[in-house]
């Protein structure tokens, strides 16, 4: 993959090299400097990731208590002081097991608190942005970028932002179309699209390099129609007036980046094809864990093909039954408690998440083996699996669990860190994690979305330090 | 005499700076929002101006908000002097503005589950007389609309594939298609050059597609003025490409081109088929009109004269396609009222005042009447007549959900399919033959018992079926049909014009049973009172609102409170987990007990008690005396033979619904449906979600004379919804904007 790139960077005269494709070269260049591309691929869950699920089988008995009813999820013990405990050392938990391969690039971060932003069923985009909006129903405003916007922004890529998911908000089902599930924005109501049909998301990433035969004449055609239209919608903007100006802002936007779109992926059809997922029938398919596997197949091709750095996977929304899985109850269900086909409400969800990260271990496993600089893409790559209802069903934020896969934070791996409990001197919050993933991609920021007021500033100020070194 | 001029400029900026908020504050706020009371964790008493500082600005936007939906005072506190009040919201919102700040309340009120915040009795009780009018807005077509559109293109659907570009919210309940909620941005544009692409080949050389039977045809669609150009050997000349653009405008658009659109149009098909041959190139000129904003956007922007408030109304053009598009979903052109199109009586100044409007309106609903209704129609959606209206009645009753609410294949056997879909097109019916009679449409709503099952819609559309069924023997279940209508027809009863027995099973959800009931070919028919009253007790509505395993008591009051009486249920605290007990040796009443604890009842007993009635039913929507103890139901009796059970137990109340005459106790969902159904409250919830879904928009308090009027325009002619909406679409809030 790097010797192609380094082809094709010598294949470029310095005059060929348009202005806009300048940061996607950068990068290039970057790599051949010694300084390797950067990846995140966030997949976010609904329904709470139990902390009490993470902890190794081995250490339960200690750092476990039941929960408040029988039926209920047990509970983590808080911790007045930072717990770091070599996974190696331990027996991973149940549903971590297919992550066993990667023991030495996985963290397991427990302890965090993320109060600034809504509890209950979604945080929606205060899950990403450290933020509190929205209600039951309905994400509220972008209020501003959350992290993996901001990572799209500061690692520019063909697509800055791929987002995946199965359905719209957290609430509603499947759809077959581009949906705003309200998790992820580029700035202040700036939300983000995902693609909701991976046969649609094939398409859109990989589908724009298979023009063959003519692909130059094609793209000629392309930039008249787009300058075109943008001369036109300008003409619009100016018979209108001020009225719902962001709506043709947005849709100007929507021609300018397709410009910009084309212009760089001139010459890199030949990379996109050799790393374009197999479509088979589970791209089309009414089965749930079906397009979940799809949409992660579709995730590893964006990062590994490098027509993107952030991936965001939405792994599932509330009302999606895992058939697939047996279950015949709606996530949401399963999150009240309610028991389902002979499994308790813990098993059944300990099910749907063996198989997330059944599928996190796939991606895992594809970047490891593309070679990349003295490592593999893995390296330089971090998956993080959350969920946006924070430690359960109707998440308090009070604790808000990870996990990390990948090398790129070097503190990371063979780690259990669980950070001192809310209030307690040492803790820390999400923002402190996100803070971490700027520097990670080299823009380092000491404040993330806004501050939890029950809490000392200086703790919610800078980067988590165990990851960093 | 300077330094008096420097304190009095002080104190007088100070002044300024607070209008008299510290006295507004004192005489409405700080008896419960004071130091001591802290109520809802907001003190008034020390709130400065300080808006650098987050919390200041977090405390300034509630005040906005609560002055702002006059949800506050309490509406048992007296009310605030209105120009105190203005002066107070006024000054936050420039302080705001000062420092760049978005005022949350803006944005909030933009979704339509704010709706119900603004204080109902404020809307009407006359206190506030407008002018209405709606913002300059662009309202992005909705799936429905782009649809159609494709579907106009005749065979473009068999030989490409069309992606749906515009998605839509399809929460439960929620009237979506708001003109604030949705816009289109890079993914949109993607696919709807990917489907551009498409209509351009199809409209020009064609699409060659290999069949099923492996033979390659071409799709074509075959227009003289697209052929001219393609088939021909010469270059094209200026009066071809603009005879080819003008089309493409006049099928897009609705109007033709204006001198500088033609001339920059020609100027790329030029550019274009220089570059890339006459094919592509005038296919590329094609897609940029596909493209242009006005196809994506209905654009509402008001080209009209300004009157004396500054309001602008809809040109001719626009008002033509706001009609068209909130009554079809087809452009103004093809939506006649008698001989003329929209279109044309707009342009000829037919459509100039209310009155005109309203008698449009009128006959457009009119002539879409349903009266030789037939379930097919349904099937197909673009043959339902007043599609749009039916779309209102699923937007806010929910009840099509049904068949997304997943039902154990172990309840309901694997091979019957249990068809959901069917009892949609049921209550489909239901709605509509009550919306084409046009009397009393609330009350019939929510309690006639005048039900359609399997109705084909005329004689002759039983009378095929039937025959359909008799004599097709290649289907493996034909012995088992003919025995059926042998048998039912030896009864001297009617069979049910249904193939499969597994098909005919559905009708149980009406405690019907297949194998004996005598079909009725006249439709509707009366179920018994005892069992059915209104939407509220049809299956699909049940259904639509139940759990997996159980009824939903909780969420159809919950639907109850928020869409029949214009309230809001607080959202559930972050603290709370909540979840329904599985102890099922006890009525799902006595498991949702927990809900009566102190902290919980204060919101639940605004649901609960609206839903519990409901206990009639079953989760598969059929009505019970008895409720199951101890196992999961199915729908096989056989396998309950045996079980435990209790009688149900359907009492509830209507409490605090601003109607005291609703209020008290009510013995079960029959007692409470006719309740809500005489109850003005619940009539004027109906104007207002109904204002909603014609607007696109939640209602303000300038809309009040709107609202005022569309409730009069109701009432006064009968119950008539018809009426409603041709007051709402010939009103100021519709014909305006600012």
């Amino acid at each position: 993959m790097i010797s192609q790139r380094r082809h094709l960077l010598k294949g470029l005269t310095a005059g060929a090299i348009s202005p806009l494709l300048t940061p996607f070269l950068h990068n290039l260049r970057a790599s051949d400097n010694g300084v390797l591309p950067k990846r995140f691929l966030f997949v976010v869950k609904s329904s709470g990731l139990t902390p009490a699920e993470l902890v190794p089988s081995d250490l339960v008995p200690s750092m476990v208590k039941p929960g408040e009813r029988e039926s209920w999820p047990a509970e983590l013990v808080p911790t007045k002081a930072l717990l770091d405990i070599p996974l190696k050392d331990h027996q991973l938990p149940e549903s971590l097991k297919p992550l066993a391969g990667f023991a030495d690039q996985l963290t397991i971060l427990q302890g965090l608190s993320g109060k600034m932003c809504r509890g209950g069923h979604s945080a929606w985009y205060g899950a990403l942005g450290c933020y509190y909006t929205g209600n039951e129903g309905n994400p509220g405003r972008a209020a501003s970028a959350t992290v993996d916007g901001s990572l799209a922004a500061a690692l520019p890529s063909i697509f800055p932002h791929v987002g995946l998911t199965l359905g719209g908000k957290v609430l509603t089902g499947v759809k077959d179309s581009v949906v705003y599930p309200g998790i992820s924005a580029l700035a202040a109501d700036r939300p983000l699209p995902y693609q909701a049909s991976p046969a649609m998301a094939y398409k859109s990433l990989f589908g724009i390099a298979a023009a063959g035969k003519g692909a130059a004449a094609e793209n000629r055609l392309q930039s008249m129609l787009l300058d075109h239209m943008a001369g036109d919608i300008k003409r619009v903007q100016r018979h209108i007036g001020n009225a719902d100006h962001d709506k043709l802002d947005h849709y100007l936007s929507a021609f300018d980046s397709l410009r910009d779109r084309r212009r760089k992926l001139k010459g890199l059809e030949a990379e996109i094809r050799a790393a374009a997922p197999i479509v088979t029938d589970k791209f089309t398919s009414e089965v749930e864990t079906d397009r979940i596997e799809a949409h992660f197949d579709i995730a590893a091709a964006a990062l590994i093909s490098g027509i993107s750095n952030v991936v965001n996977v939405r792994a599932d929304t509330l009302e999606v039954t895992y058939r697939g899985l047996g279950i015949s109850k709606h996530v949401h269900g399963l999150g009240h408690s309610e028991s389902v086909n002979g499994m308790t409400p813990v098993e059944a969800r300990r099910r749907i998440r063996t198989f997330h990260l059944e599928q996190i271990a796939r991606v895992a496993a594809k970047l490891k083996a593309v070679p990349e600089g003295d490592g593999t893409m893995l390296d330089n790559t971090l998956i993080i699996y959350l969920s946006d209802a924070a430690e359960k069903h109707h998440g308090s934020g009070i604790e808000w669990p990870f996990v990390l896969i990948g090398g790129l934070a070097p503190g990371g791996g063979n780690r259990y860190l669980q950070y001192p409990a809310y209030q307690q001197p040492g803790h820390h919050t999400i923002a402190n994690l996100y803070n971490t993933f700027m520097h990670l991609a080299g823009h380092p920021t000491d404040h993330f979305g806004r501050l939890d007021n029950q809490l000392p500033a200086t703790l919610q100020k800078g980067p988590l330090s165990q990851l960093l070194s | 005499m300077l330094r008096c001029h420097i304190i009095a400029l002080v104190l007088f900026s100070f002044a300024l700076q607070l209008p008299a908020s510290p006295v507004f504050f004192s005489k409405h706020c700080t008896e419960c929002h004071d130091a001591d009371t802290t109520k809802a964790d907001l003190n008034l008493e020390s709130l400065n101006t300080d808006f650098s500082q987050p919390a200041t600005v977090d405390s300034w936007q509630k005040v906005l908000e609560q002055l702002d939906t006059r949800q506050m005072p309490p509406r048992k506190k007296p009310r605030p002097d209105p120009s105190a009040q203005e002066k107070l919201t006024t000054w936050i919102r420039s302080e705001f503005a000062k420092r760049n700040i978005t005022p949350i309340i803006d944005h909030k009120r933009r979704h339509p589950d704010f709706g119900n915040r603004l204080e109902h009795e404020a809307l009407f009780d006359g206190s506030h007389a407008g002018p209405a009018s709606s913002p300059p807005r662009l309202w992005r077509r909705s799936p429905h609309i782009y649809d159609e559109f494709v579907k106009n293109l005749g065979g473009l659907r068999h030989a490409a594939t069309i992606h749906q570009p515009f998605a839509m919210d399809e929460s439960k309940g929620i009237i979506a298609d708001y003109s604030t909620q949705h816009l289109a941005d890079s993914a949109t544009l993607q696919l709807l050059m990917m489907n551009c692409q498409s209509i351009a080949a199809y409209q020009t050389t064609g699409i060659l597609k290999r069949e099923w039977d492996e033979r390659m045809q071409l799709h074509r669609q075959d227009e003289e003025v697209f052929r001219d150009i393609i088939d021909s050997e010469t270059a094209p000349t200026i009066v071809q490409l603009t005879a080819a653009i003008t089309h493409e405008y006049q099928l897009f658009i609705g109007r033709s081109p204006t001198g500088p659109e033609l001339e920059n149009t020609l100027k790329l098909a030029k550019k274009a088929i220089e570059s890339a041959g006459k094919a592509r190139g005038l296919q590329t000129a094609l897609v940029s009109v596909m493209l242009k904003p006005e196809v994506i956007y209905r654009l509402e922007i008001g080209f009209g004269k300004p009157d004396e408030h500054g309001r602008r109304r809809l040109s001719p053009h626009e008002l033509a396609f706001a009609l068209a598009y909130a009554l079809t979903d087809k452009p103004p052109d093809q939506v006649t009222v008698g001989s003329e199109s929209l279109l044309f009586l707009a342009h000829n100044g037919k459509l100039d005042s209310p009155e005109n409007i309203r008698r449009a309106v009128r006959h457009i609903l009119d002539a879409n009447n349903m009266s030789v209704a037939d379930y097919r129609m349904f099937s197909e959606d673009h043959k339902v007549r007043n599609t749009r209206t039916l779309r209102f009645f699923r937007d806010f009753f929910g009840y099509h959900h049904a068949p997304r609410v997943f039902k154990d294949e172990k309840r309901i056997s694997i091979d019957s399919g249990f068809d959901t879909k069917r009892i949609v097109t049921d209550a489909d019916q239901f709605v509509m033959h009550i919306f084409d009679r046009d009397r009393d449409v609330l009350r019939q709503l929510l309690t006639s018992n005048d039900y359609f099952v399997t109705y084909l819609g005329s004689d002759e559309h039983f009378q095929h079926d039937l025959n359909y069924i008799r004599e097709n023997v290649n289907d493996s279940g034909y012995k088992t049909n003919i025995a059926y209508i042998n048998r039912i027809e030896a009864a001297g009863k009617t069979p049910i014009p249904l193939e499969g027995s597994s098909s005919r099973t559905y009708i149980g959800f009406y405690n019907l049973d297949h194998k004996t009931w005598d079909y009725p070919r006249k439709q509707p028919f009366p179920l018994p009172k005892s069992q059915r009253a209104g939407i509220l007790t049809h299956p699909a509505w049940l259904i639509a609102w139940s759990g997996n395993f159980d009824n939903d008591p909780i969420r159809r009051g919950k639907w109850i409170r928020e869409h029949l009486l214009a309230d809001q249920v607080p959202e559930i605290p972050i603290t709370v987990n909540a979840v329904i007990s599985e102890e099922r040796d006890h009525t799902l009443r006595q498991r949702l007990e927990p809900t009566r604890a102190k902290e919980c009842w204060g919101c639940h007993r605004k649901m609960n008690p609206l839903g519990l009635p409901f206990e009639n039913f079953d989760d598969f929507g059929r009505f019970r005396t008895t409720e199951m103890l101890d196992d999961i139901l199915t729908i096989f009796p056989d396998r309950h033979r045996d079980v435990r059970s209790v009688p149900v137990e359907t009492s509830g109340e209507i409490v605090d619904s601003g109607d005291a005459g609703i209020d008290g106790p009510v013995a079960d969902a029959f007692q409470l449906v006719a309740k809500l159904a005489g109850s003005t409250r619940v009539r004027q919830s109906f104007v207002r979600h109904n204002f909603r879904y014609w607007l696109g928009r939640n209602e303000t308090f300038a809309d009040s004379s709107t609202l005022i009027a569309a409730d009069k325009a109701y009432t006064n002619n009968g119950g008539s919804m018809k009426a409603l909406i041709a007051s709402l679409l010939s009103s100021d809030s519709f014909l305006y904007r600012k």
